[in-house]
């Protein structure tokens, strides 16, 4: 599984389709995820939402998300840094911006390869050999 | 050597700071300056998580919340600061003594550089607070500022300057010094 992280709007996902030929139909949103089926689709997008999800739902995060790579083929996970700011004021934004960094710490761990898109322009930071 | 650790919230900088620290002291002795005060049940937690984190690590920990060049580092020992945004913070919002945030910041530089004097290593744990993209009130912005200069500051004493991601670390200055690591 490669991970691709970056900020918003930077054109993660059109890194995507380019550097993994695919397309639309191949992307799995996180809100749109039921029963940890991802309906055949290689493409995981917006991780950071299914962190704040199943935050929201009270689950145990690692083991939902472990439950996820295990059931499905996931080849990419698309996820917004969002760890780069003024701590939140409000108590549940602490925890959710908490929670992606120790989850994508997990992911990032995992992944073959890990790709931070800027400006459209992606740079491999991890790649296990 | 100074090195500079920067990175997002739960990036994995603190693990990965401690981890430099031991590293470049082989077994001397290292003091952790922790800056963060406890307040309430939730930094209390903060506190703790760290706490385990680097047990058995053998750092001393001296808790220095204002006024770094206090911390009481014997000459010729390694230190881990952690971090600046907290002793930034303290010094802006709970120790103001009537400075203006420049006056902070040069206090600060100059407290770092003290410190720094006395040791032969010492890592500095930042933090990327920049890009969230949302309006502050005054002081927040001030504070905004103030850690940016700070930041750019360290960044220039320091031998190395290394951005954490995800506990991957993305070398930003002189990465040569450690990439064979």
């Amino acid at each position: 599984m490669d991970f691709i992280i970056g900020g918003r709007c930077q054109g993660k996902r059109e890194y995507v389709k380019e550097k993994y030929g695919f397309g639309d139909e191949d992307f799995m949103y996180a809100e749109d995820i039921a029963d940890n089926d991802m309906q055949g689709k290689r493409c995981l997008v917006g991780f950071h939402l299914l962190v704040r999800r199943l935050l929201l739902e009270g689950a145990d995060i690692e083991k939902s998300v472990c439950a996820l790579l295990d059931k499905n083929d996931i080849s990419v996970i698309i996820s917004d840094e969002i760890g780069c700011g003024i701590v939140p004021a409000d108590a549940f934004e602490r925890e959710y911006r908490e929670a992606v960094g120790r989850q994508s710490c997990i992911l990032a761990k995992k992944a073959q390869k890990v790709v931070r898109v800027m400006s459209g322009i992606g740079v491999v930071i991890s790649q296990s050999r | 050597m100074l090195t500079v650790v920067t990175g997002g919230s739960g990036s994995g900088k603190s693990e990965f700071a401690e981890q430099l620290i031991m590293r470049q002291t082989g077994g001397g002795q290292i003091y952790y300056i922790a800056t963060m005060q406890p307040f309430g049940s939730e930094g209390a937690r903060r506190i703790a998580r760290h706490r385990k984190q680097r047990a058995g690590m053998g750092f001393i920990t001296l808790e220095q919340y204002a006024r770094i060049e206090n911390a009481d580092v014997p000459k010729g020992a390694g230190a881990l600061l952690e971090c600046m945004s907290n002793l930034a913070a303290n010094e802006m919002f709970d120790g103001r003594r009537g400075r203006s945030a420049t006056e902070i910041r040069d206090d600060i530089i100059r407290g770092v550089e003290a410190l720094y004097a006395r040791c032969d290593k010492l890592v500095i744990v930042t933090n990327e607070i920049f890009s969230d993209g949302n309006s502050y009130d005054r002081k927040t912005r001030e504070y905004i500022q103030c850690m940016g200069e700070i930041n750019r500051s360290l960044a220039k004493m320091a031998d190395c300057v290394v951005e954490v991601v995800y506990s991957i670390p993305v070398y930003i200055k002189n990465g040569e010094l450690y990439e064979c690591d």
